[in-house]
């Protein structure tokens, strides 16, 4: 038996390259210049991240063999006791990734072939059209067609629709104001603008992002039947999942859930009861790789597709691994793209590129994509402005919380 | 309308009085002398709710009005985006349960009676007693009788029942092994004992800890029926609520269930379908008093009882807060309780006491406990001891592989 490669180091990289911070895993082994890259990124609360990485994760694995990726997720993620949370399964994935791109590393392989090898060559994405009024929202449409994109989600003002100032009830405290109802009706003239001016020849998609009381967002999702949208997203929060059995006998407008999912009973039932069409989840929030692959599979049982999270709030090896799951899954749906800065290109060399439409890997071993330490240092993270008035204190006019 | 009493500091005070890390939250305010504490201990994860703290609720809070409980853990909740898991949870508590002190400090009343007055006396706790045998168990349980206890929780070997020689395979890594099969089997062998020598006149429970597959812990559940339980608590893995469907269908042996939860979608199917009969959550690892105050109100409504975890690895400010819940809770049920030490009680004074079978609460305003920080300093927390490869939490079965803790 040949002595095994063990983990020697894991280090937190944390880097802002486009203003948005991000956490980068890097596990360092025992084979001199083999390491491997995670993305760990949980940008509203990357220090409770780095904090679970640098106090416990890095002591429990230093020593372990990196071959045992199974066995080290779970004993890993059962080793707080209390599990399933943000901050503890996006340390977890960090690490899950990088062991990911070591196993493909050693092999000698992408590891979409350690996954299963590939099922389609690239993966269609779908880009982010917005404006401030109907034909703004036209015009960035428009854009993204010349460019070739077969897929565009469309908004208007924002998450929430914020489109024009509103009046609030006296002394109403600071926070992102929107007007639920002022949202859902300006959404549907949205899509009628789009599909009167456009045709029908695109696949659209809208994202309601929890910013709806559930009966509301069951009414919307009828009102855009006739626009025929490719999915509706997040047209609940996690708390209210149970809502989409009333969704589901009232449209057919397709169903996609998960992007804020970091519990499995969030998305257990509504897999098996065919209450949604795409999973969405952002995968560095379930724990990595691993979880992934078996959400996927289990997805495919029941027919459900992927459409994991794809924003810039996703590190590029993040980015890479979405691909990697994508090629290689059968039941692969769409991915959300973000169009990467030439900036966070240079400190991620490898970083997936986009053409006509289409995502397309590299085929390097592994994940195929690096970090350049001294140029990502360049770009540090900065927690003070995203504390007292992040657009997530969403609020409606009276003054109360609602889910951002 | 008068000036706003507003957050001027929220600091984080660990302490390990007794060898567990302790997570406690103490919030300042604009008003001289008026503070309050809050319990946001995940012992195991103990610096990540202090990095949660310091660098996000603190900067977030500082300047809002104390009167405005539910809002500000509304608005914390999502401030994170991403939300409902035990580091974010238990930072929230902290400030939670620190407000609803503050409050009743305020009103010159007990938590309890801002919460709607007490609906008992004293709150009613069981106890653990352990052993390496049947008849050691049978000992411990008689001790506790004796002490006036009414309620007591039988193990044997700790969780898992680790008193067995394990064989395991050639290269088996490090990890604290046992056989869920001998845990079993020994389980069903010391409620016999115990109830064929102590007989039926007290009450006793039993901690599954999520050791057995889904079936064979329906299968225990339905092997102790004879013995009559008070409840068999966490037989199943948060991962695997949908199974006690199947236990309903077999087994009458009341269910406890909820240590680990830290989710809504965990609790909410197991309630509105009378999945399980009593609600076991540690508290602050839901968000503090606000989500547990409206968790026993949805469980009254479908006839469920509250049993607050309330082991060491919550604080006595937790331990408080459980109390004041139990107290005024139409529907509790039981509380557990650790049995504090001289030195934890006088890090803690007002610590609640425990007379006879029942907790009683001091009538103080507020939580009605405070902290001598000069004092908690003196035991800092060590994070080192719980890293070990060995530790309780890395459970393996006798061919090596992973287990739920």
């Amino acid at each position: 038996m040949s002595k095994p490669v063990t983990i020697t180091d894991v280090k937190v990289i944390l880097t802002a390259p486009e203003g948005i911070n991000l956490v980068v895993i890097k596990v360092e082994t025992s084979e001199p210049g083999l390491y491997g890259l995670g993305c760990g990124t949980f940008t509203q609360r990357y220090l409770t991240v780095a904090t679970a990485v640098n106090d416990y994760l890095r002591d429990f694995l230093i020593g372990k063999d990196v071959a045992n990726i199974e066995d080290i997720w779970q004993t890993s993620q059962v080793h707080s006791s209390w599990r399933n949370g943000p901050s503890l399964n996006n340390a977890l994935s960090g690490v899950d990734m990088a062991l990911w791109d070591i196993a493909g590393k050693r092999a000698g392989m992408p590891v979409y072939d350690l996954l299963g090898g590939k099922t389609r060559e690239a993966a269609a994405v779908y880009r982010h059209a917005d404006g401030k009024d109907v034909h703004e929202v036209e015009d960035n449409v428009r854009k993204f067609m010349d460019q070739g994109l077969l897929y565009i989600r469309c908004q208007m003002g924002g998450y929430g629709g914020r489109v024009s100032e509103l009046s609030r009830a006296e002394n109403t405290p600071p926070g992102s104001y929107f007007d639920p109802h002022q949202y859902a009706r300006d959404t549907v003239k949205v899509f009628d603008h789009v599909r009167s001016t456009i045709g029908n020849d695109i696949e659209l998609l809208h994202d309601v992002h929890e910013r709806l009381a559930p009966i509301e967002a069951v009414r919307l999702s009828k009102n855009l039947q006739k626009y025929r949208l490719f999915f509706l997203e997040d047209a609940l929060a996690p708390e209210q999942v149970e809502w989409f059995k009333v969704m589901r006998q009232q449209s057919t407008t397709p169903v996609a859930m998960g992007e804020l999912f970091v519990n499995p009973q969030e998305w257990l039932h509504l897999i098996s009861n065919r209450l949604i069409d795409f999973i969405r989840c952002h995968i560095s929030t379930i724990g990595g790789i691993t979880p992934a692959k078996k959400l996927a599979h289990y997805c495919e049982g029941f027919s459900v597709r992927t459409a994991w999270h794809g924003p810039g709030d996703v590190s590029p090896v993040g980015h890479a691994a979405n691909l990697h799951l994508d090629l290689s899954s059968a039941n692969f749906g769409v991915q959300e793209w973000y169009g990467p800065s030439d900036v966070i290109r240079e400190v991620f060399p490898g970083t997936p590129e986009l053409r006509r439409g289409y995502l397309y890997p590299n085929s390097n071993p592994g994940l195929g994509i690096d970090i350049d330490e001294k140029l990502a240092a360049k770009f540090p993270c900065d927690n003070s402005k995203s504390v007292p008035n992040m657009w997530t204190t969403a609020r409606t006019r009276d003054g109360a919380s609602a889910r951002p | 309308m008068t000036k706003p009493i507003t957050i001027t500091d929220v600091r984080c005070i660990l302490t390990a009085p007794e060898g567990l890390n302790l997570v406690v939250v103490k919030v300042e305010t604009s008003e001289p002398g008026l503070y309050g504490l809050g319990c946001a201990t995940f012992t195991q994860r103990y610096l990540m709710v202090k990095t949660a703290v310091d660098e996000y609720l603190k900067p977030f809070l500082i300047g809002k009005d104390v009167s405005r409980i539910e809002d500000i853990w509304q608005t914390s909740m999502v401030n994170s985006y991403w939300r409902n898991g035990p580091a974010l949870n238990n930072a929230i508590s902290g400030v939670d349960m620190a407000l609803w002190d503050i409050a009743g400090k305020r009103a010159n009343m007990p938590v309890y009676d801002l919460l709607g007055g007490k609906t008992r006396e004293g709150a009613a706790v069981y106890r653990h007693a352990d052993g390496k045998s049947v008849n050691e168990v049978e000992d411990n349980v008689r001790k506790y009788l004796e002490q006036g206890l009414l309620y007591v929780r039988a193990q044997m070997g700790g969780y898992g029942g680790r008193i067995h020689d394990i064989k395991s395979p050639e290269g088996a890594p490090e990890g604290a092994y046992f056989d869920p099969h001998a845990y079993m089997r020994d389980t069903v062998r010391l409620f016999e004992h115990l109830r064929n020598t102590i007989g039926n006149d007290f009450e006793t429970l039993h901690d599954v800890h999520e050791r057995l597959a889904p079936i064979e812990a329906v299968r225990l559940s339905k092997n102790l029926e004879p013995y009559r339980l008070f409840f068999l608590e966490d037989a199943l893995a948060p991962e695997q609520v949908d199974w006690f469907a199947i236990m309903r269908q077999q087994s009458a042996t009341p269910i406890a269930m909820g240590e680990l939860f830290t989710h809504p979608q965990e609790w909410l199917p197991l309630i509105q379908n009378r999945l399980i009969d009593f609600i076991r959550c540690h508290i602050s690892t839901i968000g503090g008093l606000t989500p547990a105050k409206k968790l026993a109100h949805l469980c009254e409504a479908f006839s469920i009882r509250t049993a607050w975890h309330g082991p060491g690895d919550v604080s006595p400010i937790g331990h408080a807060a459980n109390l004041h819940l139990d107290l005024s809770s139409a529907n509790f049920g039981i509380q557990e309780w650790w049995g504090p030490s001289e030195q934890i009680k006088e890090v803690f004074p007002g610590t609640p006491e425990l007379r006879g079978a029942y907790v009683y609460a001091n009538d103080k305003p507020g939580l009605g406990i405070d902290i001598d920080e000069k004092l908690a300093a003196k035991y800092p927390c060590d994070n080192t001891q719980s890293i070990r490869p060995k530790g309780w939490t890395t459970a393996r079965t006798p061919d090596g592989g992973s287990w739920r803790p």
